[in-house]
Formats: C-alpha cells, sequence, structure tokens
C-alpha cells in the first residue's frame, strides 16, 4: 500500500466512521469509553464532546495522554481480511466552542447539537501525534503527524 | 410523478402503504362517485425524505432513548412529545422537497384555503381506529403556513396520544412513518357524523349535525341535534334536540373560532327531513364499500353532500387513556375550569381544612375518634378525587400556553414559555419568603438561636412562628413548632438561595404578545394568564389538599399515640395499617397487627451493581455537585443541610420549604411541568427529574453531580 493510498483509506475510515474507543489513564489505571468523533481535514486533530461530569473528562484533566481505536469491522469472517483498525495517539485538551470547531462537529453529527451546545458539555481536542493503521489482519503502518 | 406527492386522481392500490389509511379510505369513497374535496397526498416517503435531509431522525432516536416509554409517567410522555414538536417547528422542508409539494398545490389550490390532515398508515384499518391521535388544521392559507403545517402534523406521529397507544400503533423511529393530506377546505352550512351502526344497538344508525364545521363536534365543543335511525327500515326512532345551538365553529381569516350563531341559526334544526334518507343512504353504502361498520365524517354545502372521511368504529378501550385524552382543553373550557377552582372548590377545601381544624381529636373518645378518621378519609379522598377530575385539567392550561408559545415564537428551548409562568406568585414561594424572613432574624440576632435552644422564644419570634402555622401549617408534613424550627435554624446558618428574578420578563411578555396580529391579542394575553392561573394553582391546590391530608393524619397520629402501649415494641407504630387501628379503637383488647418492613426491598442497589449514571429529564439548567440528602420519611426533611442535593421520591408543594437550602434536585417522578420542577426553576436550581428508584439508587453522602442541562445525574460513592 503506498503512503497516498493509506492516506486516502484513513480519511475514508475517519469520516464514515461515527464512533470511536477512547483510552484514558489514571493511577495508572486504563480505562475506555466510546465517543461521537470527527476529525479535521488534515486529519492533525480529533475533536469529541463529553459531558464535565463524567470520569473521562476528570481522568483527561490529570492526564492529557491518550489513544483512540477507529475501525470498521462487522462482526464476520471477512473482517480479518477487510476490516481496517487505526490507533490514534496524542494529547488531548478542552478548547472553546468557536464556530469553526462546532460546524465541523456538527456537520459530522447533527443530532448532537444540544449535547455540544450543554454549557456542562466540554469540546475535547485531540492532537494526535501519530495513526497506527492495521489492515489485512496483521499488516500494521505508522504514520507520523508531527 | 413523483412518489412524494400523489393527486387524488393518480391514486392505486400500489400506493395503499405510501398514502395511509385516510387518503386511501378517501381514494375508495371518490371512487364510488360520492362527493369528496379535492385532495393531494404528501406521502411518507415525502416524510422520509425530510427526516433524512435534516438531522431529525438521529435527533427523535437520541430523544426516545432518553428512558424506556414503558416506564414514563403521561407528563413525561407529554414533555417528549413537545421537544420533538419543538424540533419539526425549526426544522425547515428542504427546498427541494418544499419545492415539489408546492407545485402540486400550486396547481389545485392556487389561493384557497385547505385542510391538513394526518394519513398514518394502519391508523385506521379495519380492525382498529385511532380517531385524535394525529393533528389536522382547518382552514390553512399561503404556502409558507401550509408547509408548517405538513411539518406540525407530522410532527404528531409523535404526539402525547400517540406515546400512549404506541403499543396498538407499532410505534418506532425505524418503522413509524405520516402521510399528510392537503385538502379543499369544503366550509359546509351545516356538518356532522354518522355512526353506521350504533355500539349500544347494533339495529340502529346514529346521524349526528351541527350548524357550521364539523370541528366543534369532533372536538366536543358543540352539542349537536341527534337522530337514531332503524338500519332496517330508514325511519326515524328517534330524535333530540342539544340543551342549547349557542356556539358554532366559523372560518376566522386562518383557522378556526367559536361564535354564538344568529337567533334564526340557532333555532333551525341544521337537518331536514330529506337529509336523514340522503345520510341514510350514504352510510349504507359506505359499511357495504369497507365492509365494518362506519364512523362518517361529512359536511354539506350548497345542498351537496361531502364526505371527508370514514373509518371503522372502534372502542377507546383503557378507562385512564380514556381519561389523559380528555385532558385536551380548549380555552373555553379552561375559562369555566378556572371559575370552578377559584370560586367554588378552592373556598370548599379551605373550609374544609378550617372546620376539620376546628375539632381536637385529643378531646374524642375511642369511638368518636374512629368516626371521624372514617369521615377525614372520606374528605381527604373525595378532594383526591375532584384533584384527579377538575385541577389536574386545568393543568392543561399550561400546556396550551406552552403549544401556543412555541407555535408562534419557535423558540430552540421549547421550556422557554416556562420564564412568563414563573413568579405568579406561588403559595409556596410566599411561604419561603415568610421563611426566609424568619431565618433573617435569628441571623441577625444570635441571641434569639439561644433562646430558642433553651425553649425561651421572645414574643415578637413566636407571633411570626404562630402566623407562619396559622397559614402554611399544619400542612402534612411541617407538624410542629419544633419542626419548623429546626429548618429556620438551618436557613439562618447562611444566606439561603431567593427566586431566580426575570428581570426580563416584560420585555420578553411583549415579545410573546407582539408575535400575534393585533387582532388576535386579546386571545394571546387571555391565554397567557389562564397559562399563569395553571401554573400557578397547579402548586397552590396541592397546598390546600396538604392541609386536609394534615388533619386525617392528626386523626390518625391520636390513635396510634392511644393504642401504641398495646405493643410490644412501641418503635414500629407507623407500620399499622389504618385498618388495623380502626380495629384497635373499636375493641380496647385488640393488638394490632404491625406491617413486616420489607427489608429486602432496600436493597434493590445491591453491593455489585452501581448505577454511577442516569438519564433523566433536564427540568432545571445548571450543574451542580453536592452530597446527597435523601428523603426517604418525612422526618428526614428536617435534618436538611445548607449546600445538599435533594433526592427525592417525588416533590409535591407541602415539601418545597426545603428548596431554599438544596443545591440541586433529583426527583423519581419525571416531568418538566411537575411541582419540583416548576419550583426549581423559581429558584433557578439545577434539577434532573425522571430518575428511576432515586431514593434507592442513591445513598445519604454520596457525592452527586446534577446535570440540570442535560438531564445526566452522577453518582460518586465514597
Amino acid at each position: 500500500m503506498t503512503v497516498n493510498n493509506l492516506e486516502k483509506d484513513l480519511k475514508t475510515l475517519m469520516k464514515k466512521q461515527k464512533l470511536a474507543v477512547l483510552a484514558t489513564c489514571h493511577d495508572n489505571e486504563p480505562y475506555t469509553n466510546l465517543i461521537a468523533f470527527v476529525t479535521s481535514k488534515d486529519l492533525k486533530y480529533i475533536f469529541f464532546v463529553t459531558p464535565k461530569a463524567t470520569r473521562k473528562y476528570s481522568y483527561l484533566h490529570s492526564s492529557r495522554k491518550t489513544s483512540l481505536m477507529i475501525d470498521n469491522r462487522s462482526n464476520k469472517e471477512s473482517d480479518f481480511r477487510d476490516a481496517i483498525a487505526v490507533n490514534a495517539e496524542g494529547n488531548v485538551r478542552e478548547v472553546g466552542k468557536k464556530q469553526e470547531f462546532t460546524s465541523l462537529y456538527l456537520e459530522k453529527h447533527p443530532y448532537l447539537e444540544d449535547f455540544l451546545n450543554s454549557p456542562s458539555s466540554a469540546l475535547m481536542r485531540v492532537e494526535v501525534i501519530k495513526y497506527i493503521v492495521a489492515s489485512r489482519f496483521q499488516n500494521v503502518m505508522e504514520i507520523d503527524m508531527t | 410523478m413523483t412518489e412524494l406527492v400523489i393527486s387524488m386522481e393518480d391514486i392505486t392500490e400500489k400506493y395503499r402503504d405510501i398514502i395511509g389509511s385516510k387518503a386511501f379510505s378517501l381514494h375508495s369513497i371518490f371512487n364510488t362517485g360520492l362527493p369528496v374535496p379535492s385532495y393531494v397526498c404528501i406521502t411518507t416517503k415525502a416524510y422520509e425524505k425530510y427526516l433524512e435531509s435534516s438531522s431529525l431522525k438521529g435527533r427523535i432516536m437520541l430523544e426516545l432513548s432518553r428512558k424506556n416509554i414503558d416506564d414514563m409517567r403521561w407528563e413525561e410522555m407529554w414533555d417528549t412529545s413537545l421537544r420533538i414538536r419543538n424540533m419539526f417547528l425549526n426544522t425547515p422542508i428542504p427546498e427541494s422537497l418544499a419545492d415539489n409539494i408546492l407545485e402540486f398545490l400550486d396547481e389545485r389550490f392556487t389561493d384557497s384555503p385547505v385542510v391538513i390532515r394526518s394519513s398514518a398508515p394502519g391508523e385506521d384499518s379495519s380492525q382498529t381506529s385511532f380517531a385524535g391521535l394525529h393533528e389536522s388544521y382547518v382552514n390553512i392559507k399561503g404556502t409558507d403556513a401550509i408547509l408548517e403545517h405538513i411539518r406540525l402534523v407530522w410532527a404528531s406521529l409523535w404526539s402525547d396520544a400517540a406515546f400512549l397507544y404506541r403499543k396498538e400503533l407499532g410505534l418506532d423511529i425505524k418503522h413509524s412513518k405520516m402521510a399528510v393530506l392537503v385538502q379543499k377546505l369544503a366550509a359546509g352550512e351545516v356538518s356532522g357524523i354518522i355512526f353506521s351502526r350504533d355500539l349500544e344497538n347494533g339495529e340502529q344508525m346514529v346521524i349526528e349535525a351541527v350548524h357550521g364545521l364539523n370541528k366543534g363536534l369532533v372536538d366536543g365543543d358543540v352539542e349537536p341535534d341527534r337522530w337514531t335511525i332503524d338500519r332496517n327500515t330508514a325511519s326515524i326512532l328517534q330524535y333530540s334536540s342539544p340543551s342549547d345551538r349557542e356556539r358554532i365553529v366559523y372560518l376566522r381569516d386562518t383557522g378556526t373560532s367559536l361564535k354564538r350563531p344568529s337567533d334564526s341559526i340557532s333555532r333551525t334544526i341544521p337537518l331536514d327531513e330529506k337529509d336523514i334518507p340522503r345520510l341514510y343512504d350514504i352510510a349504507i353504502k359506505l359499511e357495504n364499500l369497507f365492509g365494518y361498520p362506519q364512523d362518517i365524517e361529512w359536511t354539506k354545502k350548497d345542498n351537496e353532500i361531502y364526505i371527508l372521511q370514514s373509518r371503522p368504529i372502534t372502542t377507546s378501550g383503557d378507562k385512564e387513556k380514556r381519561w389523559y385524552l380528555s385532558l385536551r382543553r380548549n380555552m373555553d373550557n379552561l375559562q369555566k375550569l378556572r371559575l370552578k377552582i377559584e370560586n367554588e372548590l378552592i373556598p370548599e377545601m379551605r373550609e374544609d381544612a378550617r372546620m376539620l381544624s376546628s375539632l381536637k381529636a385529643e378531646n374524642m373518645t375511642n369511638s368518636e375518634l374512629l368516626r371521624e378518621i372514617i369521615r377525614r378519609k372520606e374528605i381527604y379522598d373525595q378532594w383526591n378525587r375532584k384533584y384527579t377530575d377538575e385541577f389536574i385539567p386545568f393543568a392543561h392550561g399550561m400546556r396550551l400556553f406552552g403549544q401556543v408559545y412555541n407555535d408562534m415564537l419557535k423558540p430552540s428551548d421549547p421550556y422557554e414559555f416556562m420564564n412568563l409562568l414563573s413568579g405568579s406568585g406561588l403559595l409556596s414561594i410566599r411561604r419561603n419568603e415568610m421563611l426566609a424572613k424568619m431565618a433573617e432574624m435569628l441571623r441577625n440576632d444570635p441571641s434569639l438561636a439561644d433562646k430558642i435552644k433553651s425553649n425561651n422564644i421572645d414574643e415578637t419570634f413566636s407571633k411570626k412562628i404562630n402566623t407562619f402555622l396559622e397559614e402554611f401549617g399544619h400542612s402534612a408534613l411541617i407538624r410542629d413548632r419544633d419542626d419548623l424550627l429546626k429548618i429556620i435554624a438551618e436557613m439562618a446558618s447562611k444566606t439561603a438561595q431567593s427566586i431566580h428574578e426575570e428581570k426580563e420578563i416584560t420585555d420578553h411578555e411583549e415579545q410573546y404578545l407582539s408575535s400575534f396580529p393585533e387582532k388576535d391579542r386579546t386571545f394571546a394575553e387571555e391565554l397567557l394568564e389562564i397559562g399563569r392561573i395553571s401554573y400557578r394553582l397547579r402548586d397552590d391546590d396541592n397546598i390546600h389538599l396538604g392541609k386536609i391530608e394534615h388533619q386525617y393524619l392528626i386523626s390518625l397520629n391520636e390513635a396510634k399515640k392511644r393504642i401504641s402501649g398495646r405493643l410490644n415494641d412501641p418503635g414500629p407504630v407507623d407500620q399499622i395499617d389504618e385498618q388495623e387501628i380502626l380495629k384497635a379503637l373499636n375493641d380496647d383488647s385488640y393488638v394490632p397487627a404491625v406491617r413486616k418492613h420489607n427489608k429486602q426491598k432496600d436493597k434493590v442497589a445491591g453491593k455489585k451493581l452501581f448505577k454511577r449514571q442516569i438519564q433523566g429529564q433536564p427540568a432545571g439548567r445548571g450543574l451542580v455537585t453536592g452530597i446527597a440528602h435523601v428523603i426517604t420519611k418525612n422526618d428526614d426533611l428536617f435534618n436538611i443541610k445548607f449546600g445538599e442535593i435533594l433526592v427525592c421520591d417525588a416533590i409535591d408543594p407541602n415539601m418545597t420549604f426545603v428548596v431554599p437550602l438544596v443545591s440541586g434536585i433529583v426527583e423519581r417522578r419525571g416531568g418538566m411541568l411537575i411541582h419540583g420542577a416548576i419550583i426549581a426553576r423559581e429558584y433557578g436550581i439545577p434539577c434532573v427529574t425522571g430518575i428511576p428508584d432515586a431514593t434507592r439508587i442513591i445513598n445519604n453522602g454520596d457525592e452527586v453531580t446534577v446535570d440540570g442541562y442535560l438531564g445526566i445525574v452522577t453518582i460518586r460513592r465514597k
């Protein structure tokens, strides 16, 4: 797979998938959640929204490091051949609900408008350091985003 | 031809599933040659396209996933329905779809007024009929108004009444769809309904008729003339005239209204002897066409009888569902109900409470006390029934106001209308203000607190306490001075919450009124007034009911005191049922049975399963974290500490004296217009309602976050 093709597949996957698994770490204990995400056009950033009263929000305040998993598995045998699983590593911080961010988010998740706009929720941005793309069961490639 | 809109002439069997039952039934009638007002059908495909091209499908799904509908109370269903309706109100039809619809409408109706009716697939099948669950709008003019009302009919697929019949309708976001009929308005001089077979007597047919449009008859606002016909001979068996013909539904510029007809009309029987056989023939023809007894709506214009719709006759069954559907009231009903409540019921309630409080239970003999308990229980039960029959329906005033407000202003927050209702001088707020003043006296004079502790209160303060108890006590909950002093002392420890001031209320009111055309301002003002009174009385009537309940409880407590000595362990005297108490009063040697406390029940939360985050309804905006104070018995109310989160099963206004102390409210009972939500909004306190088993899954001392924006409660167990 060429770099161009890989980036193209990655962009398609990130656009198509609505949910990702977000991993955080607190007191040396890993913790995961499902989140609704969107990426910036250049894939450098991943945005998601969380209520402020959640564990993931408080964990991300104590450690900004995160890992996200996005995949297109269909829970069939063919997944071993066709599924792509992407791991995005980076640092998270809360950002203001600026129009350029919110419109990007709502373009993909328009039904989450109330959730995003609630004063009790936070818009979070992951600055991606690298993507690790696994395909065809065991083929793994890394894309450095720094 | 697209399959988004289909004209009446182009309808065939293959479109049956996408045009809905009403449209297909009209098509069948049209094919028999009977006159049907011209119509087009906006198919379910248009509904789906609208949903898909906006974010509505996902938003409705999220709204419906908030809580299992089976676990919702009626008020929660109304809230869910209101929120969904607001989504439709604020989501325009995409231009390409609107153009497609308008192309058909312009061709057929040019500038003439139309009726917009629901036509949900399966709504009127041969076995079932769901009349009145979805909306219809009469006399709509202009393209923008027509498109908006099409959206409102679509929204009514998710009406509170539809939620009530969700199982019968098979209501779900994946499969449920709505088609809409846009039909030329046939404004008949006389209209009515035919029941081709009387449910009470299968040999008879019933014809009902009113002057003007039949909307008044269908909505129950206008009483009809009524003929009972022998189905076999077509002869009239009985005619009954209404008590009067003083009201008629007429067309306004847009929409309809009730008015008094001319004297000559009100003296005239709407049908003559030639009409009855014509209507009889139509009914038999339609019954034969559909194969089932029919409920037929018709109108007569220029001596032509038009069929507006025909559906199978069914009974609505469930008594409680029927009661709920009967809660829909119009302004006229609400005005009458208001007068009855304010001028008759509340004064009677106060008088009953006063009369009962003048009789001292402690001075009665056991047999007198027994009779008095029974009498007080009867009085209390009687008021409880009136509460269901009269007070709850009047609460519909708030709902009606909210719906009209949302239709006119289309706010993004469907509960914005509540801001215009708050500050209506609730009794509970007045009560809390009196408490706050006494707390302030205590705060400013520390010696007073010492005097209270040593039970040596000075005269001025004592007078205030007595005035309070006379006016608001004794309620079912505030039993005596000690209870009251505890609360006042806690309130004095810090500055308690005060009422959330709506500074811009005048501007807001002006904004509401100016959204109406000049000629409708009086209606807008009257509706606002009804909304405010309904909001206030919803709270106040409970305070009055609480006073009567208190008198009943006094008599019961006196009896408990007398019989407690017969128990081996006097502790569980509160766990004796009323019947056991009465038996013990009747027989001095009888030892009453003590109800066994179900400890198992209290352990629902268990040790292994811990509900950490629960979604309910966002009933008061704000985000707060605090320590939970769970109310499981009356005494818990008096131990509440400043800044705690009040967790309770169902707040009634007799409990809300603690609200100024708390920083957030979590309630099991759900809804936006319930007392907890109303009072939280008055004080601007975050509140989440509709948390199942709230008082069991949250423990005293848990750290609780109340997210009143999103309706989420998060529990952190220490």
